[in-house]
């Protein structure tokens, strides 16, 4: 059998060619019909070609040839597995509608590639798929799906079903390359599938063929002349200028943070679903919350209360408190009997048309108030009235 | 598709199903392996007998991909 495929069929491979045109495939013609593997683009072509590259008898052993959403019938009459969660290698399947007669849509295959990340579980939760389209503006492309709601990534007309497996079929075991990391030790492979042997030594067995990228490597050791790298376990590559570059770690700086566990902080901006990136999530905006967890090392390294995503230290400010207005003190409002201070000119009528009095300076008190008069306080003393004034002309004491 | 009366499918050694599918349909594709293998192009005749696919998607992406998926490159 044979991994799984990543990328484009090219012309030449029988497997996507139709067996009219010297191919195995009985599936139909692709639309655009792609020039090099005429059953593209189609995701039925796709899907059936690869599952029988897979395969690899040279022939079209599983004829999934019919609509995508009767893969998983088909699949079983042929003897394939099917599961709930997709692996490397397998074959997701999507009904669309709610029927399996195609009357209301065809549904939606693809293979799974790349599992990028597990439930705490084992199963699958985000994965990458290859796949192709009856009618898309290219004949290959490959998505990543999250499994957020049961339909691994398909739109709201799709169910998933499952996904086919041919059995006692497994993925080749080399290790993913990864990011390059320069605070790890790494090695680069420069060329197109490295031999990868199962202990350091020309005479150890191929277990399969690194890709070109980088690989962290754990132990070295010298052998048949080599320098040889463990880049997982029972996973050893040869090391030669001409196809490797090394990289031994560099010193990690100590990373310092501007906030810690249990600061308020006020964040703004993009959530991620784990500290490195990934899964970006909602946006958020001027929330006020407390850093409730940090991950050193990484590019997004604080969570917040209620676990609401990653965010970098960019998005997120100090809280400080917006200070509470001192409030307007109210006027104190003026009775009868009230002593004041004259602190403005009067008059000598409540209703203001007699002449000005006087007696600013003097203290006195309010005899009697006219509301809805422009001079409505009458002040005065024993001695009788001093004058008749407005509320700003007096000051109560 | 009209389903037909159901009957146990007897599955290989090794092959497993962990998900419902429609027995009658998978019946029907093994009534009709012998179509499938030599109707379909064995002789370089395009023209089919059995279980080819009659209907197509034509979604675009944004019918066809929802919450959680994204196209990476070609």
């Amino acid at each position: 059998m044979n991994d799984v495929r990543k990328t484009r069929p090219v012309a030449g491979n029988k497997y996507y060619i139709r067996r009219a045109n010297g191919g195995y495939s009985g599936c139909i013609q692709g639309s655009p019909t792609d020039s090099q593997c005429n059953v593209l683009a189609n995701c039925v072509g796709y899907a059936n070609g690869a599952t029988n590259e897979q395969k690899g008898e040279g022939r079209e052993v599983y004829p999934l040839t019919c609509n995508a959403e009767n893969f998983i019938e088909r699949g079983i009459a042929y003897g394939l597995s099917v599961y709930k969660n997709p692996e490397v290698g397998d074959c997701l399947v999507w009904q669309k509608g709610s029927t399996l007669s195609g009357s209301d849509g065809a549904g939606h295959v693809a293979m799974c590639t790349d599992v990028l990340e597990r439930n705490a579980d084992g199963t699958s939760k985000v994965i990458i798929t290859s796949e192709s389209g009856y009618g898309a503006s290219k004949p290959f492309w490959r998505t990543q799906r999250t499994n957020v709601n049961g339909k691994w990534g398909a739109g709201s007309g799709y169910t998933f079903r499952g996904c086919l497996r041919i059995p006692g079929y497994k993925p080749s075991t080399v290790t993913p390359n990864v990011d390059k990391d320069i605070y790890k030790n790494q090695i680069e492979v420069k060329i197109t599938d490295l031999r990868v042997r199962t202990d350091a030594g020309t005479d150890k067995s191929i277990l399969g063929f690194a890709s070109k990228g980088y690989y962290n490597y754990y132990e070295t050791k010298d052998a048949s002349g080599y320098k040889w790298y463990r880049i997982a376990d029972g996973q050893w590559i040869a090391s030669n200028d001409n196809w490797t570059t090394v990289y031994p770690a560099q010193p990690k700086p100590t990373p310092t943070y501007k906030y810690k566990i249990g600061d308020k902080v006020v964040i703004n901006g993009q959530l991620y679903g784990n500290a490195d990136g990934g899964n970006p999530g909602k946006t958020v905006s001027n929330r006020v919350t407390n850093i409730t967890r940090i991950a050193e090392g990484h590019p997004y390294p604080y969570n917040t209360t209620g676990d609401l995503g990653w965010m970098a230290e960019s998005s997120i400010s100090p809280y400080s408190p917006t200070p509470t207005p001192t409030p307007t003190p109210t006027p104190t409002e003026l009775k009868v009997g009230d002593t004041v201070k004259i602190v403005g000119e009067g008059r000598a009528s409540s209703y203001g048309d007699k002449p000005v009095a006087g007696g600013i300076g003097w203290t006195r008190t309010i005899l009697k108030i006219y509301k809805g008069r422009p001079y409505p306080n009458q002040v005065g003393n024993k001695s009788g009235t001093t004058g008749f004034y407005k509320d700003s002309a007096l000051k109560k004491l | 598709m009209a389903k037909k009366k159901e009957k146990e499918i007897k599955l290989e050694d090794g092959q497993v199903v962990e998900v419902e599918y429609d027995k009658a349909l998978v019946q029907e594709f093994i009534d009709h392996k012998e179509d499938v293998v030599e109707g379909i192009g064995a002789d370089g005749d395009d023209v089919p007998t059995y279980g080819l696919q009659t209907t197509v998607n034509t979604d675009d992406f944004d019918e066809l991909l929802g919450e959680g998926a994204v196209v990476l490159d070609e």
